[in-house]
């Protein structure tokens, strides 16, 4: 899997309105820790460098957040369909950064803003869920539906009183989901929460396997649960408002691609977490790489990974066992 | 003395569910707890496993005083054997198995050479080595709990409790589980379990316990408490009792018999 995401790291540098070959990239990084003779071209150098590194990095970056956070809270809920986005992770940090973007504020507030609105979304929506009476894997869905439309009602009536000229375009080509704008001071900045967070998840990631067999049993074999759960939940959490700071809404990553690695590796969160982050990373990377060759105009990557998610949770309810 | 239970008493709001609860279990035998529904078992194990800690009177395990335990002390000393039961998630049988050394992993750890030793000891113990790649939730009621009593073999205790370990199995698997269970004894496990069966309460446990509105029936050997006016005060219906080379049998009084 590594060496995919290392191959289809490589290949998307050369992708792109401006082709360079593949072995040029390679001389062009080499170039940069050990001198050797330029066969390249300065546009060559400054496409790969300047413009799309940090794009493919922050794709790579956004990628793996969405889905080790979509596995988390999959792990954590002990509910298959759980993701950043049914959980309404994704449109609570929608909300806060784009109350940060209204009010002004810098990359540091909007993601500030971003993650206490999503953690306050996915609290409400675990407590609706846990007190709601019958199914707790349908309750939780639809707990995280109603709560994401209610900020997603509060992120328009923001759109609705922002600045037209500067404002709204902004709040609005960002909640589509694109990476676009990516500049490798935003790849700095946000490399450091998204660590931040991944990091306890993968440290911790064999307990998460004892959460999903319950609270009670969970605690006969030794775990804290609520001190475990609290855990992952903030760092789940964090990373997607993270991402969701940067990237804007892109849906579905979460969902399907944790799934997908279920499948593959099955659900034992010691290969399952690793595994995921990796997927995810290559899935955002080819899906980008799309996004901006397809047309002449660039597509909002959110725009594809729902034409991609959506019917793939079609076919998860279709397919989901009969006990849950 | 692994387990010393002295005046339990919970209850929930206004209702009283345990008064008074006093008994011990000893090491190397098995304590059968009998009792109609709803008459407490569960709460009662749910006290000893530290999962309800609003009860007065005492409970010690290994002469310590369980209250003080945290979750990953009273892990070294209580496994519990739950009742097979759907899972969002199925694993493999090890790494189920595998879950049960979780209280000597660290918590930003993962299970070690060790523990996978003490995991594949204790799939050979319960007859299952041969399962050990399957998928838990494909394996049939009795071998899944045989895979939950690897689990907490794997876990290390001395004492095990189990919840109504037969029910969902087929004859064949009760007695398979039962006599697992019985071997376990003799090697100088504590076990609680809780059955609705009183006939394996005298085939296989060495002590009784009986529960009725939420306070002690009768406690003692299992042959001497178990008799006809036990089952009538527990459950209600007349049964006689049929002493057999094999030990007392037990039969319900069955009504209109010499009609068929």
């Amino acid at each position: 899997m590594g060496i995919i995401l290392l191959v289809v790291f490589l290949l998307s540098f050369s992708i792109g309105r401006y082709g360079v070959p593949v072995s040029e990239v390679i001389r062009i990084f080499i170039s940069r820790v050990f001198p050797m003779k330029q066969t390249w071209t300065a546009e060559m150098a400054t496409v790969v460098l300047n413009i799309r590194l940090p794009r493919i990095v922050m794709a790579c970056l956004v990628g793996c957040a969405l889905s080790a956070a979509g596995a988390s809270y999959q792990g954590v809920f002990q509910n298959p369909m759980a993701s950043p986005d049914i959980l309404g992770a994704s449109s609570g940090a929608a909300f806060g950064a784009a109350l940060a973007i209204l009010l002004g504020g810098s990359m540091r507030i909007i993601t500030l803003a971003a993650f206490a609105s999503s953690l306050v979304t996915v609290m409400a929506v675990y407590l609706i869920a846990q007190r709601a009476p019958g199914l707790r894997v349908v309750n939780l869905i639809l707990a995280g539906i109603m709560v994401g439309s209610l900020f997603t009602a509060g992120t328009s009536y923001i759109k609705l009183v922002a600045d037209p000229t500067n404002q709204l375009p902004a709040i609005t080509y960002w909640m589509m989901g694109s990476l676009s704008g990516s500049k490798l001071k935003q790849v700095v900045f946000v490399i450091v929460p998204i660590a931040l967070g991944l990091i306890p998840l993968i440290l911790i990631r064999w307990q998460v396997n004892i959460l999903t067999l319950g609270d009670e049993e969970a605690r006969t074999l030794g775990v804290n649960t609520s001190r475990l759960r609290l855990v992952v939940i903030l760092c789940a959490t964090l990373i997607t408002a993270a991402s969701v700071s940067v990237s804007g809404m892109i849906g579905w990553v979460g969902l399907v691609i944790p799934h997908l690695c279920r499948k593959l590796v099955g659900n034992n969160y010691r290969y399952l977490l690793p595994a995921s982050m990796i997927a995810g990373a290559i899935f955002l990377l080819i899906v980008d790489n799309v996004s901006r060759n397809l047309l002449a105009v660039e597509i909002p990557i959110g725009i594809l990974t729902a034409f991609i998610g959506a019917p793939f949770f079609i076919y998860l309810i279709a397919k989901r066992e009969k006990t849950l | 003395m692994s387990i010393e239970i002295r005046d339990l008493c919970f209850g929930y709001c206004t209702r009283e569910v345990l008064r008074k609860v006093s008994f011990s279990a000893l090491e190397g035998q098995i304590l059968a707890v009998l009792g109609p529904n709803g008459v407490g078992k569960t709460t009662l194990f749910r006290c000893i496993l530290g999962l309800q800690s609003r009860y007065s009177g005492s409970i010690e395990v290994d002469g310590v005083d369980a209250h003080t335990l945290t979750a990953r002390e009273l892990a070294h000393r209580v496994a519990y054997i739950p009742q097979t039961h759907g899972m969002a998630f199925s694993y493999s049988v090890l790494d189920m198995v595998l879950m049960g050394t979780t209280h000597n992993v660290a918590m930003m750890s993962v299970p070690k050479a060790r523990e996978l030793d003490a995991a594949n000891t204790a799939l050979v113990r319960m007859g299952i080595a041969n399962l050990s790649e399957k998928n838990f939730s494909h394996l049939s009621g009795g071998e899944q709990q045989l895979v939950l009593i690897a689990r907490a073999l794997a876990q290390n205790t001395k004492t095990l409790l189990m919840d109504e370990p037969t029910a969902s199995l087929d004859y064949g698997n009760q007695s398979l589980v039962l006599q697992q269970v019985r071997a376990l004894a003799d090697d100088g496990y504590t076990i609680l379990l809780s059955t609705h069966n009183p006939q394996h309460a005298i085939w296989y446990a060495d002590s009784v316990l009986a529960l009725f509105n939420g306070t002690v029936a009768a406690f003692g050997q299992s042959r001497e408490v178990v008799n006809t006016a036990l089952i009538r005060t527990l459950y209600g219906v007349d049964a006689t009792l049929i002493e057999t080379t094999h030990g007392p049998l037990i039969s319900p009084v069955i009504e209109g018999d010499n009609n068929r």
